[in-house]
């Protein structure tokens, strides 16, 4: 029992430690991602591009609009979590936190603590949409509780892949993993386009979609802001995410044993 | 004191290098850029007309976004690489002993940055109108006027980027790069729709959009190989690129001053 109330303790003075290493840099991360993103955003794809693409069609503007917030969410997951590629290569703090820590604890803390981070920088993307861009985009069917449920499933799966692919990478590599992993994901997992249009277009790129964990996040976006039968049900968009966060989480575990361990 | 001449070798060497460095990685940049045109063919050829957009705006949107997304993404890892050796490797203080006057060497960082994205983002434009094909619709402009246009584009990134590369810091570059200086210049700029689009909704904001050098860069490369009343045309671009050269080199020839001062 005492140890295991000391290992809780050291769980949190390290999501404590985590907070203060971030804090620095929080001014600056709510100005760019929680400002201006969402302004430029609500600029460009609420206002202008209903009007020139959609003329004026304000529910086609809110489905597009609605996958938007995925580029700061996935830019801010992959800050906070590749701090431990920086110092897996470098300062390997890592391994003074492993003599305190069991690794997988410490790799569900950081994990856990980017969740909340990065979910803490996305809560203002739709209330500022909902405030400016309203009279451009049908946002009236909008359910907050299960908006910002998808929005918080949603960071903690952006935060389980990048903490995978921190583990997996190299620094070298960093810049070919955006071009070729996640540009691909965010755009073909519906940052303008919802994945009935895909199968629309293509049913075997639709069904692959399917496992695309970018598609349950914009899929789960547009049924809380819009609603209706063309997107994948609410629960099934959650339960996905969910359970994609715990395998993310799980093949971080054998990674990270793979790469620190060298016996 | 150095002959032209051999300035002129010194220079030519320096290129030389870059341009073996670059066959090493010649494939992977290809394959980024392979990537990057397939889907932006697919998302705007196909995908975007799906939910309504116009198929007249595919062309224009093309040659506006994609290409100049391509040259910023190409410019922003460039400039990574420079901030990097500026902060760690220092590499540039090898070059700045080198029996080279300083105009010289920063021609050479200009120089390579443009053979770089030439080489690749040409065949990937060329390959793009290609497998848009019918949907790119007629070309009525002048090839050569296009790459006149594409010239000044590239010589207008090539400063932007070595000009932000010296100006800011390692960690301010990293943070605020793309969400403070590219992004908004592709969103009030007219890179996801045309000049013309935008000032019908938004005729009195539109206005500010004349103070963006993007603006000029997207709508010359338009009125360039389109040609026709839909863009702005190559009378007003081509100075207006041309101013934004001169205050791009006012801002580079200020930063290497502040930054590195080379005396």
């Amino acid at each position: 029992m005492k140890k295991i109330l000391q290992t809780i303790q050291v769980f949190i003075q390290f999501f404590y430690r985590d907070f203060y290493v971030q804090i620095r840099q929080l001014p600056a991360h709510i100005i760019n991602y929680s400002i201006i993103y969402p302004t430029m955003y609500i600029f460009a794809f609420a206002f202008l591009q209903t009007h020139i693409y959609f003329h004026g069609q304000t529910q086609v503007g809110a489905v597009v609009f609605a996958g938007t917030c995925l580029v700061p969410l996935m830019v801010m997951a992959f800050h906070i979590t590749f701090d431990l590629l920086f110092d897996l290569e470098k300062n390997r703090h890592i391994d003074y936190q492993m003599t305190a820590l069991d690794p997988r604890l410490i790799l569900v803390e950081q994990i856990l603590f980017s969740s909340f981070f990065t979910f803490f920088i996305m809560i203002p993307f739709f209330p500022l949409a909902r405030i400016f861009a309203s009279s451009y985009i049908d946002l009236s069917n909008i359910s907050w509780s299960s908006l910002f449920l998808i929005l918080y499933l949603g960071s903690l799966c952006a935060s389980a892949y990048h903490k995978l692919a921190a583990i997996l990478l190299t620094v070298e590599k960093i810049s070919m993993f955006w071009t070729r992993v996640n540009h691909i994901l965010l755009v073909l997992g519906g940052f303008w386009i919802p994945l009935h249009i895909i199968r629309e277009f293509s049913p075997t790129l639709g069904f692959l979609l399917r496992f695309n964990p970018i598609v349950y996040l914009t899929e789960g976006l547009r049924q809380s802001i819009v609603g209706g039968s063309q997107f994948l049900p609410l629960a099934q968009c959650a339960s996905a995410l969910f359970v994609l966060s715990i395998i993310f989480t799980l093949l971080s575990f054998h990674f990270f044993k793979k790469r620190v361990d060298h016996i | 004191m150095n002959t032209f001449t051999d300035n002129a070798a010194i220079f030519l060497a320096l290129l030389t290098r870059d341009m073996k460095v670059l066959k090493t990685r010649a494939h992977n940049l290809v394959i980024d850029g392979l990537i990057l045109v397939s889907i932006t063919v697919l998302i705007f050829g196909s995908l975007l007309p799906l939910l309504g957009m116009s198929t007249e705006l595919i062309a224009p949107i093309f040659l506006g976004n994609s290409l100049s997304f391509f040259l910023a993404s190409l410019g922003y890892n460039c400039a990574m690489r420079m901030v990097y050796d500026l902060k760690f490797d220092r590499f540039i203080d090898y070059f700045l002993t080198l029996p080279l006057p300083k105009t010289w060497l920063f021609a050479y960082y200009l120089s390579s940055f443009m053979i770089e994205s030439a080489i690749v983002t040409l065949p990937l434009v060329t390959l793009g109108i290609i497998a848009l094909g019918n949907n790119f619709g007629p070309i009525n402009g002048s090839f050569i006027a296009f790459l006149c246009v594409y010239f000044l584009a590239l010589l207008f990134w090539s400063l932007f980027f070595l000009g932000s590369s010296i100006l800011y810091s390692f960690q301010w570059f990293k943070s605020n790069m793309w969400a403070r200086r590219i992004m908004p210049l592709f969103i009030f700029g007219p890179a996801f729709f045309t000049f013309k689009t935008i000032s019908a909704v938004i005729p009195i904001f539109s206005k500010l959009f004349w103070l963006n050098p993007l603006t000029y860069v997207i709508e010359g490369l338009r009125s360039a190989l389109l040609a026709g009343p839909d863009y702005l045309p190559l009378s007003i671009c081509v100075p207006g690129i041309f101013v934004g050269i001169m205050i791009m080199c006012i801002r580079l020839r200020y930063s290497i001053y502040e930054q590195l001062d080379p005396v």
